[in-house]
């Protein structure tokens, strides 16, 4: 049972106090998968936590005989300079297990994370996704009556997803899991019932097709927002000048080109032969030729991993994008089409799926699939601009407008939106608030170069060196 | 897997405690940190420059004890004193991934830094004493039993303080600054480098209202059997640090919560 009495949840602002909660009293069913949605900042993850008993409400309570994990999320809790292993055993201490049965759990989570060798290396130095994947193997070996899941779903490759699915299905028989996600395809699979988050309120839907219904944008805008978005623009000057590139660069290119010859010879000698597993090590060896700026051996090589292993998500989708840049349509549709029999719903594969129909001049289809992808994720910023585009297209400047006003509401930051809204207001002749477009677009530029980070080529030389290994063997 | 709600209270604090104890031992004296010289050779380099500086006015005891033991006992007591405190304050914010496991408290972290902290000094005292005896600065071990009845009064003092600092760190972003500042003056009215019995008289009766003061002059009593200044009290040192423990105890009470709450912190 769990039941919400009188929640309220506020938080200090400038001049005054901003309410996520106002007395929420709501109870959801007994033994329900339960997945929370709603808008950016309504107070999910803040609910998520009081739930996990790690932050705690204003006033009211939440009244429950069951046990909640800890909120697992994409930051995951892990202290940085220490190992994945070293990680989890703080959190077996925590739990208070002995040594006997701590040493087995860290092999369960070592083998459920599929991180391999880098269990034994400090977290820094996982890739936002191998931090995930630990994190769940890690929860997953103890034993709570709800999982709190925060995003979680969203990283992370098919071969992972699968897995995850895999080890839910065996905690089904005690377990449910509380998610929240951004995600409609994720919370139709794995939830039963659904809570909307909106407006300091909790909702409680039985049918998820309604609960996605509320909760999805009206794609009915108010033109109001245009002025006000605009009003924000402040008439600071910028300065590009001072954008540093990290030194490590050059410094490391010859020890990557020496280690990828290495690994070439090695795999296409003629007595070497092909399995299915050498897909990730086409993969690797083509994603570091992409880094370096290699994209035709990048391409022949991510097609050699697709070729390895057709379901290789990831590999298939970067083949569909250097196929596009290089003009191959038929290798593209081809990569796309793998992809979507992969996976429907993600949204990279939809993404390059609306350009691939956007250069084909089928604008319907691709406002089709537009729509698809962003009932998926509504606060997708691409895929808004992307509408906007093919409204441009088709002469609907007003529908344009109100498409690419959401892309700058949803992503604020990025400069291309404003670009792109500047282009579709003068299109639409409106050269005044065009101009201010223009000029948050300046602004949003200087604050992101500021962010701008490279490929980090150490890491690339780490993994490199671990195929080159393998490979010895 | 015992179901890990089913633990008794006690079971699951030790756990806990144990947990923290450990990640603050890697964090501190880990792989790629040289923390680990630091934490001892900061206070025995202190104690040797005033020794030596000592030695260039006057190379009689004090107190009866060479100024070499003299330093070493009153700068290792007040650096447990002041690193207990001052770790205390950044607990919850240096352990912020921490509090994401719910059984994690902002008291178990400062358990077990308190923990460390005295680890830390007992192993530098263990390493300076035993090189004092092997270059023959011998003395007369006094009572072992009054060493640890001081060093609890000592704790269960900079442990209250320290758990006003706790609750302070977070909720107040200057104490970062402020705590320092404020302890830094208790080296000097503390005894730390002067016996007690050297004070003037007419400062004597206000100096001894410092709880540290009586903290410095019963430690050297009680390890020293000729150490000849008796100013330190029992009494009073066992009341205050009986008063600042409860008061800090009731203060963490009070806003244990609000700490590991979000929206009260900045």
């Amino acid at each position: 049972m769990i039941k919400i009495r009188n929640l309220t949840k506020s938080y200090r602002v400038k001049g005054g106090r901003h309410y996520v909660f106002k007395n929420v009293n709501a109870e959801f069913p007994e033994g329900a998968n339960i997945g929370i949605i709603g808008p950016n900042g309504g107070g999910k993850s803040t609910f998520l936590s009081i739930l996990g008993g790690i932050d705690f409400p204003d006033n009211g309570e939440i009244i429950t005989d069951r046990s909640f994990s800890w909120p697992l999320g994409l930051k995951g809790g892990f202290v940085g300079h220490l190992s994945g292993r070293e990680n989890c055993r703080m959190v077996c201490n925590l739990y208070g297990l002995g040594r006997n049965d701590t040493a087995q759990k860290l092999e369960k989570m070592k083998s459920l994370a599929g991180i391999g060798d880098y269990f034994d290396e400090p977290v820094k130095y996982y890739s936002s996704g191998m931090g995930s994947r630990l994190g769940f193997a890690l929860s997953m070996s103890f034993d709570f009556d709800y999982f709190l899941i925060d995003e979680i779903t969203s990283v992370g490759d098919a071969h992972f997803k699968a897995l995850a699915r895999q080890a839910f299905q065996e905690k089904a028989r005690k377990s449910r899991m509380i998610m929240v996600s951004h995600n409609m395809g994720d919370i139709k699979k794995f939830c039963d019932i659904v809570v909307l988050v909106k407006n300091g309120q909790l909702e409680v839907f039985e049918d998820m097709d309604a609960a996605i219904r509320a909760y999805l944008p009206q794609t009915q805008e108010s033109t109001e927002d245009t002025a006000e978005i605009m009003s924000e623009a402040s008439l600071e000057e910028i300065d590009l000048s001072n954008i540093q590139l990290p030194t490590d660069y050059e410094a490391m290119v010859p020890e990557i080109a020496e280690r990828l010859e290495s690994i070439e010879i090695k795999l296409t000698t003629p007595e070497h032969q092909i399995t299915r597993t050498e897909d990730e090590f086409f993969f690797q060896l083509a994603f570091a030729y992409q880094s370096l700026g290699n994209e035709p051996r990048a391409f022949h090589f991510y097609k050699k991993s697709a070729e390895a292993n057709s379901c290789h998500l990831e590999a298939q989708q970067r083949l569909a994008a250097l196929a596009a840049a290089r003009g191959l349509h038929a290798e593209e549709q081809q990569a796309l089409a793998a992809a979507e029999r992969v996976d429907p719903l993600n949204i990279i594969t939809l993404d390059a799926k609306v350009r691939y129909l956007i250069r084909l001049g089928e604008l319907d289809k691709a406002l089709e699939v537009t729509l698809a992808a962003l009932r998926v994720d509504p606060h997708h910023v691409g895929f808004w601009s992307q509408r906007a585009g093919i409204f441009l297209a088709l002469g609907e400047t007003s529908k344009a407008v109100e498409a690419q006003i959401k892309a700058v509401k949803h992503g604020p930051d990025r400069s291309q939106s404003y670009l792109r809204l500047a282009t579709i207001l003068a299109c639409g002749g409106d050269i005044k608030l065009s101009a201010l477009a223009r000029h948050r677009a300046r602004i949003a530029a200087e604050n992101t170069v500021h962010k701008l980070k490279m490929p980090s080529f150490k890491n690339i030389i780490k993994s490199l060196r671990k195929l080159d290994d393998d490979l010895r063997v | 897997m015992p179901a890990t709600s089913q633990q008794t209270p006690w079971k699951i604090q030790k756990s806990v405690v144990y947990a923290v104890f450990i990640r603050e031992l890697n964090a501190r004296f880990g792989r790629y940190s040289i923390g680990f010289i630091w934490a001892f050779l900061e206070p025995i380099i202190f104690i040797l420059t005033l020794s030596f500086i000592r030695s260039r006015f006057s190379g009689t005891a004090m107190a009866g004890l060479h100024p070499v033991l003299f330093f070493a006992s009153g700068v290792l007591t007040f650096t447990l004193f002041r690193n207990i405190i001052t770790s205390s304050v950044g607990a919850v914010e240096s352990n912020q991934g921490l509090f994401n496991y719910q059984r994690v408290k902002p008291v178990d972290i400062v358990v077990a830094r308190v923990l460390l902290e005295t680890l830390i000094v007992a192993v530098t005292a263990i390493l300076l004493f035993s090189g004092f005896y092997l270059a023959g600065f011998t003395f007369t071990w006094n009572s072992a039993l009054e060493v640890m009845g001081v060093l609890s009064c000592l704790l269960m003092l900079a442990g209250g303080l320290g758990l006003m600092g706790c609750i302070a760190g977070p909720l107040w972003q200057d104490s970062k600054i402020i705590v320092p500042m404020l302890i830094r003056p208790f080296f000097f009215i503390s005894g730390v480098f002067y016996p007690g019995n050297s004070i003037p008289p007419a400062l004597r009766d206000i100096a001894l209202l410092n709880p540290l003061l009586h903290v410095m002059e019963l430690m050297r009593e009680a390890a020293f059997a000729n150490y000849t200044s008796h100013e330190g009290s029992w009494i009073y040192l066992f009341a205050c640090s009986t008063l600042f423990f409860l008061v800090g105890l009731a203060t963490y009470r009070l806003f244990r919560v609000t700490v590991v709450t979000s929206g009260y912190i900045r």
